[in-house]
């Protein structure tokens, strides 16, 4: 009896030893220091979870990159990721908590943009640099001295590349009426500066300047609002789901204007897979292409192809790298976790990103960035700046295929 | 025919009935009287199986009832009128009729049994359209009576069929009710019109808080005392 | 603003509110037989959409067809369903709170489980009729909207006829407005709960092909569907299958008219704001008859 119960301790006693080594061990061999930790949010359920997988995609490449490299100021690093499920008031409360209660070492950027431009003045009040793609201009005109868009998702600039290659074509075949539909939210609104700046500028008349509520549960009284107006140029300022159902409605009702801009909805991997050939042809613009050349998108498609089976990373992939790259730089070169000295550094010098080198002014923006892209065949090509461009656009619109 | 047999009932810590016995055979026409509340429509929801018995037994043509869902028993041929008509008001008097004849056993002679009940409720026929809801009292009463029938009853079980109907109505519908008891028809009838009912049924039973307090052939019942000062107000 | 565009922007309102009806009948049914308040019911539609998304794309069935398949399949799923999980709140003492909080739940396990079959990105259901209208003089009516609006008016009349012709349909309706009664004349309350419950998600399913055929999805476009839902049943009246249907044209009229009348950004107001004044003066909905 005696002998079975200091055979039961000794047992214990072994066990609470060998649990205590277990928990010993991985500090023991970092060595140099304990895990950075990268805290934040992003919306990985709810309605914009597919873009938020994306985003967690790129910036976890980016950490196996570096870790594998001998991590971050010679420290391993580590993401906390809090699944705000697309919703800006639980991404403010992750925010919070990552920065007072988890006591992260970094912030990550947060998406969508209303997320992002609603995370922003938290991230000032505690002091912490955010890189992050920003809500739109709007949201940098506040005075935050912590926040920066590296790259920046910047409605305003969004059709600058568009225009800037619609220029060039002759004025007697570019198109005369424009018909805009945008949707009711920043991100839609936020499109329409460059409508009206570069519409005027080339003497383009807006026929059609309507706006509209998600959900758009049918398009065909605006397809015949531009067709009966002979609008040669649609302007669908949007998301996915009314994106789509614009185009479908522009292909039922056979209406084929010169030139058809999408705003966002395009962006998505699902509008060439879901879409097909009736996605073709499709305006847009964007901020980082896997088939620009800068140092590191080779890499990036490298990766994607390997492991998604895709020939180019998709956008938000890239923005969630770039993001983690231009907070790398920051850390690397300011050499501490310090962020007032993270944010100086980043205000004085340059970042190398796949997005290209960026350097930021007093509101924490680089200059213009903008590619104008076409769908050709199911690909992105880059239209525009000519330097950049990877395929003459087809200009104008073929008509529909029946 | 049925024996209810020293049946028990409790709605939590009261006592609803309290060890209830009661026989009808084929044929028989029997009455239940008693004051509100004495348990009258807690006997016959039992018998129809809406409320279960803490004990006792129930026999109908020798087999127990007890266990059985409402719809088995109706299956088994025990139809009951429930008291208040208990009428489907979002539909039209023929389909409330109809579905009387909702058992699978009796659905196949659902249009003969339509033209029958339509045949002894002539007024029914000319609103059959109508919802069951427009109805006056006396109307909807023969719409309950249609549809109970429409079921093909073995036993008939009449909750206060006369209540809240003006005499001329009341008068008409307990002249029914003899009459379908002379077709055959076997009927538990339960009233507080005590005398009408008495002099309609063979045998009675009265209740009173739940306990069984008199039994006997409705003439005898009718001659006694008790029965005199506490229902026919003599 | 020409008549032209006045009628086309009715035409798409009216055929938007059908299919809002058809996914919204067998939620009312539930609601209004059962007292479940069915949370579930518009993520269960777009478990339909995802079916025939998944048939056409990999072996090349329509929707209509489809829709043949999924149908009779969510039927069974629901009846089991029903066994497992609604059955037994039945019994609670606040059927309406208990159910919204089960079926809240179970509408989150549904959205997940979709996103892990089908991923998270959108979808478009797109028949080879897809890109097709019929052109009658200066209107249009898209094919693949056409056939959504003939699958809603189809499912619409079938349940209304269910209901009404059949005994089946009789005992939904007597155990709803009279249970007790019903079940004196042997209906059996939990059978035909189980047989509404599974009716109404299967008409989701229905409701869910159809609205498919208008709009992309996504895993959680049920969220959006369910506000629809309310929409149409709560100007209907709960339980009320005419009333839905009214409720959905009305929907549609409204929707239309706005649309040809006012900026595109006021639709959604003024849908639901004369939602707000209707319920100010018709509490019970367009149709108070307990019935159809």
């Amino acid at each position: 009896m005696k002998e079975n119960r200091i055979k039961d301790f000794s047992m214990f006693l072994i066990t609470a030893v060998l649990c205590g080594l277990m928990l010993m061990t991985p500090a023991a061999g970092f060595g140099a220091g304990k895990t950075i930790v990268i805290g934040g949010s992003l919306p990985l359920t709810g309605a914009y979870a597919e873009t938020g997988q994306w985003i967690e995609k790129g910036m976890r490449f980016w950490a196996d990159e570096i870790n594998t490299k001998g991590g971050l100021l010679g420290r391993p690093v580590e993401f906390k990721i809090y699944d705000d499920q697309s919703d800006v008031g639980k991404a403010v409360t992750f925010a919070e908590k990552v920065i007072t209660v988890d006591k992260a070492d970094l912030l990550f950027g947060g998406y969508p943009g209303t997320a992002a431009r609603a995370v922003m003045p938290v991230a000032e009040k505690h002091k912490y640099v955010y890189v992050s793609m920003g809500g739109h201009m709007k949201s940098f005109l506040q005075g935050y001295t912590y926040s920066f868009g590296a790259p920046p998702l910047m409605g305003e600039w969004w059709y600058e590349g568009f225009f800037q290659w619609l220029a060039t074509v002759p004025a007697e075949k570019r198109p005369q009426k424009a018909a805009v539909y945008t949707i009711n939210n920043p991100v839609g609104l936020s499109l329409i500066d460059s409508i009206d700046r570069w519409t005027k500028k080339l003497n383009i008349k807006i026929v059609i300047n309507e706006k509209y509520n998600a959900p758009l549960a049918d398009a065909t009284a605006l397809i015949v609002k531009a067709k009966q107006s002979q609008c040669d140029i649609l302007f669908a300022n949007g998301f996915f789901p009314d994106g789509v159902t614009m185009m479908k409605a522009a292909k039922a009702l056979d209406y084929n204007p010169k030139a058809i801009v999408q705003g966002i909805g395009s962006v998505v991997p699902a509008w060439v897979k879901e879409l097909g050939k009736d996605g073709d042809y499709v305006f847009s613009g964007t901020v980082l292409s896997g088939q620009l050349k800068y140092p590191g998108n080779d890499k990036l498609n490298a990766y994607v192809k390997k492991t998604y089976n895709l020939n180019e990373y998709p956008l938000y992939f890239g923005f969630g790298y770039a993001w983690m790259q231009t907070l790398e730089q920051a850390v690397t070169g300011a050499k501490t976790l310090e962020q007032t000295k993270i944010r100086d550094w980043l205000k004085k010098n340059e970042v190398n990103t796949i997005a290209g080198s960026l350097t930021f002014d007093e509101r924490g923006l680089p200059a213009p960035i903008n590619f104008g892209t076409q769908l050709i065949n199911g690909k992105v090509e880059l239209i525009s700046p000519k330097n950049i461009q990877t395929r003459e656009p087809v200009y104008p619109k073929p008509a529909w295929e029946k | 025919m049925l024996s209810v047999e020293n049946i028990t009932v409790c709605y939590g810590q009261m006592k609803a009935l309290q060890g209830v016995s009661l026989e009808i055979s084929q044929g028989d026409m029997v009455a239940l009287i008693g004051a509100n509340g004495s348990g009258k429509s807690t006997l016959m929801n039992v018998i129809s199986g809406m409320i279960q018995a803490v004990s006792g037994e129930i026999i109908w043509e020798g087999r127990p009832l007890k266990g059985l869902s409402p719809d088995n028993i109706c299956q088994a041929g025990i139809i009951q009128v429930p008291e208040g008509r208990k009428l489907f008001p979002g539909m039209t008097v023929e389909e409330n009729i109809i579905m009387g004849a909702y058992h699978p056993n009796v659905r196949r002679q659902a249009p003969e049994s339509l033209q029958k009940v339509f045949s002894t409720f002539p007024r029914l026929a000319d609103r059959r359209r109508q919802f069951a809801g427009s109805l006056s009292g006396g109307e909807q009463q023969m719409v309950a009576l249609g549809r109970a029938l429409m079921a093909k009853p073995r036993l008939l079980m009449l909750d206060e069929p006369s209540l809240g109907l003006a005499p001329k109505a009341a008068a008409e519908i307990f002249m029914i009710i003899k009459e379908l008891n002379k077709e055959g028809m076997t009927i538990l009838l339960v009233s507080q019109e005590v005398l009408e009912t008495l002099s309609i049924t063979t045998y009675g039973y009265v209740l009173e808080n739940g306990i069984m307090a008199l039994k006997g052939p409705s003439r005898e019942l009718r001659e006694n005392p008790k029965v005199k000062t506490s229902y026919l107000g003599l | 603003m020409d008549a032209v565009l006045i009628i086309q922007s009715l035409i798409s309102g009216i055929m938007m509110g059908m299919v809002y009806a058809l996914l919204g009948v067998g939620f009312s049914l539930t609601w209004g037989v059962m007292h479940v308040i069915h949370i579930s019911h518009a993520a269960f539609g777009l478990i339909g959409a995802y079916l025939s998304y998944s048939l056409l794309q990999y072996c090349g069935v329509d929707p209509v067809v489809s829709a043949a398949v999924s149908v009779p399949l969510l039927f069974i799923t629901a009846c089991g369903l029903y066994q497992l999980l609604i059955r037994p709140i039945t019994r609670a003492q606040n059927i309406v709170m208990a159910s919204m909080i089960l079926t809240f739940g179970l509408a989150i396990i549904l959205e997940n489980i979709m996103a892990l079959i089908w991923k998270a990105d959108p979808r478009v259901l797109t028949p080879t009729y897809s890109s097709g209208a019929l052109i009658a003089g200066p209107f249009y009516f898209q094919y693949p909207h056409l056939v959504g609006f003939g699958l809603s008016v189809l499912g619409i009349t079938a349940i209304y006829l269910f209901l009404k012709k059949t005994y089946t349909g009789m005992a939904v309706r007597a155990a709803w407005q009279q249970p007790e009664a019903a079940q004196l004349y042997g209906v059996n309350l939990y059978r035909i709960s189980m047989i509404t419950f599974a009716l109404a998600v299967s008409t989701a399913g229905a409701g869910g092909i159809s609205l498919a055929l208008l709009n992309s999805f996504e895993p959680h476009s049920h969220n959006l569907w369910l506000i629809y839902l309310f929409l149409v049943v709560i100007v209907g009246g709960v339980g009320n299958v005419i009333g839905t249907a009214l409720a959905g044209l009305i929907i549609g009229v409204i929707t239309g008219l706005s649309m040809a009348f006012l900026p595109f950004q006021w639709v959604n107001l003024v849908t639901f704001g004369l939602l707000m004044i209707f319920l100010i003066f018709r509490p019970h909905g367009l149709i108070k008859q307990e019935g159809m």
